[in-house]
């Protein structure tokens, strides 16, 4: 397969590289433990068809070809991020700094052309940049400068704060993350929108939204969007943001339910707070094993993860519900000692069934 | 041209564009235009980072301070004007789970605060936020000079019902707020601290939606106003000059007590239009002993 037979993703394109460098290792040890031998003239094809392989990757996708180029690309991202931080909080302080000295029509021409004028360098940086650091960056620092363009638009006609100002966050967050298949963006728009899909059912119940966080069954709405999100995105052949959908929408179904099975002044259901309470033991065993056997099944290895420390929080809490009042504490804690061995036993169960 | 270029540019000038829209569509209408005084309308101090100037709206409870937990007319009815659900007896077993549930939450709701500036309380209960309202006290001279008047009066859900129980439009404001429901489950005696018929004493009892009987630790049921919106309100560059003089040094000493200390300076006309926003609409310099009491 050659990189111009199909659209890859950069995603993509280092599997390959990465798959390509076990190969070799494997290949070498195969050959010295006498295995495997290949004429010099099939090694020497299979080199020059990887080499140029490889070669294509590097020049479409910046691709990381060793373990070093690997660890140098962690280093960048961090740089980047930490970049992007300096860079939108320079903009607020900036804006704050002079705003007082400028007339309102003047404000609100500065606030409205930072995020386009971020947007056009977005632009510019993707056209030139392999990579997308600079492009990451810039995106980043338009997203803080459209948020801060509302919010201060707001504050200077002093508005009551509205859960619709984080639809258009959001959507200028995935716009970003669509346009230049930066995953951060996408991390961030999924989190504002899944905000906004929350503060709307609050809104819709009477309550004031900025509370949406007190009420989270609507974080498990969006999170169940965001599990429909990432199934779509993997019929369409985008794995990479499909795993972004994916774990944030299992934190998002499973986190608030550590909350509505402890509390039921946390929900919106008119029953009685025990009901309540029993509905959501089930509803977070369900969804739990739900989220563990899909990980297991397909090989998820993050939602594995998610839906493990998430059954382990589960357990903990239920047993210390059950257990704490009247039993002798290093009992409790042996008996979370010996459910952990469970949970560890159990696990390795199914991945000596599944192969994984 | 990119997509996410062009979307992304869509979104930004489609969300300025129905941000100046609500903003036009307020100011078809007025709801209110009020004067206040730098008791109701506080100065942020200035400073290098921030050159805007912000006027914090301070606003209290009419008989008591505003954090203490006792609020007369937020009664069960109020509380039912607004969507709490009151329909369970404060002496039922599933009381304390039905309404600690609906604590849980604060609701949003319109606010009415009236501007009275004749109206200011002799005494105060003690600030003892959600346990009870304290032992009443008579206020300093210096306190009841710096109280502000501006007080919150009503709650509902219906902006027009509430105008027409409050028509003047020079004293009642109706504004954005959050309410939260005030449950007490054993409401402690205080026959024998506050004296029968004072002001606080009387707030405490209205309080109560069952009457309060030889045992004063009857259930309990309240409303509170928690906030109302915007609590700062920007001051355009053309009102500014007269603000920008008077406004406090960030860092300076003393700088909240050295606000209060002295009589009102400035005053500010608001205008609040049709979806309830206010905005700046004058500044006055006050003389100094205007007779503003």
């Amino acid at each position: 397969m050659q990189p111009g037979d199909r659209p890859w993703t950069r995603e993509q394109a280092q599997a390959r590289v990465d798959r390509i460098r076990a190969f070799r290792d494997e290949l070498a040890e195969l050959e010295s433990a006498g295995v495997l031998r290949l004429r010099d003239e099939e090694r020497n094809h299979l080199a020059a068809h990887h080499d140029e392989l490889l070669r294509l990757l590097a020049a479409r996708f910046d691709v990381d070809r060793s373990e070093a180029e690997k660890q140098m690309s962690l280093g960048m991202r961090i740089a980047s991020f930490l970049g992007a931080l300096a860079f939108s909080i320079a903009c607020f302080l900036f804006f704050y700094r002079f705003w007082g000295l400028m007339s309102v029509p003047l404000q609100g021409a500065i606030l409205s052309a930072a995020p386009l004028l971020a947007v056009a360098g977005v632009e510019v940086a993707a056209r030139r940049e392999k990579t997308l650091y600079v492009a990451s960056i810039l995106s980043l620092v338009a997203f803080a400068c459209f948020v801060l363009d509302i919010s201060v638009l707001g504050s200077i006609f002093n508005m009551a704060p509205s859960a619709f100002s984080l639809l258009p966050w959001g959507l200028f967050a995935l716009a970003l993350a669509y346009g230049y298949r930066l995953r951060l963006l996408l991390l961030i728009g999924i989190a504002v929108s899944g905000g906004f899909v929350a503060a709307i059912l609050a809104d819709a119940a009477g309550l004031d939204w900025t509370a949406f966080a007190l009420r989270p069954e609507g974080i498990v709405a969006a999170g169940l969007l965001a599990l429909a999100a990432a199934a779509w995105e993997e019929r369409h052949d985008r794995p990479a943001f499909a795993q972004v959908y994916r774990l944030t929408g299992w934190v998002a179904v499973l986190l608030p339910m550590l909350f509505l099975c402890q509390e039921a002044g946390f929900s919106y259901l008119p029953f009685g707070a025990t009901a309540v309470e029993r509905l959501y033991d089930v509803a977070a065993v369900v969804a739990g094993a739900a989220a563990l056997w899909t990980g297991i099944a397909r090989r998820r290895l993050g939602v594995v993860n998610t839906a493990t420390l998430f059954a382990s929080l589960f357990l903990f809490l239920k047993l210390y519900d059950w257990l704490w009042d009247w039993m002798p504490r290093y009992l409790f804690f042996f008996l979370v000692g010996l459910l952990a061995l469970g949970v560890l036993a159990l696990l390795q169960r199914l991945r000596r069934r599944l192969g994984m | 041209m990119h997509r996410g270029l062009l979307l992304s540019i869509a979104i930004v000038l489609l969300a300025n564009a129905a941000t100046l829209a609500l903003v036009a569509l307020d100011r078809q209408g007025e709801e209110a235009t009020i004067t206040l005084t730098e008791r109701e309308l506080r100065l942020s101090p200035a400073g290098l980072e921030n050159t805007g100037i912000a006027l914090s709206l301070e606003w209290r409870y009419p008989r008591t301070i505003r954090h203490a937990g006792s609020w007369s007319w937020f009664d069960r009815t109020r509380l039912e004007d607004v969507g709490f659900d009151c329909s369970v007896a404060l002496d039922a077993p599933e009381a304390k789970q039905h309404y600690r549930r609906q604590a849980f939450a604060p609701r949003a709701a319109l606010v009415v605060l009236e501007y009275r500036p004749d109206a200011v309380p002799d005494a105060v209960e003690a600030l003892q936020p959600f346990e009870g309202a304290g032992e009443p006290r008579q206020l300093t001279e210096e306190e009841r000079r710096r109280l502000p008047r501006l007080a919150a009066v009503d709650v509902g859900l219906d902006a027009g019902q509430l105008r027409s129980r409050y028509p003047d439009r020079s004293r009642f404001v109706i504004v954005h707020g959050t309410v939260q429901l005030i449950y007490r489950p054993e409401e402690p005696s205080r026959s024998s601290t506050a004296p029968a018929g004072s002001a606080p004493a009387q707030a405490s009892a209205d309080a109560r939606t069952s009457p309060p009987g030889p045992a004063a630790s009857l259930p309990a049921l309240s409303g509170s106003v928690t906030m109302v919106y915007p609590s700062q309100i920007y001051v355009p560059k053309e009102h500014r000059a007269i603000l920008e003089e008077l406004r406090p040094k960030e860092g300076s000493r003393d700088l909240y007590w050295a606000i209060l200390s002295h009589r009102p300076r400035y005053e500010v006309t608001l205008t609040w239009g049709s979806r309830l926003e206010p905005r700046v609409t004058g500044v006055r310099r006050l003389a100094s002993g205007s007779g503003e009491e």
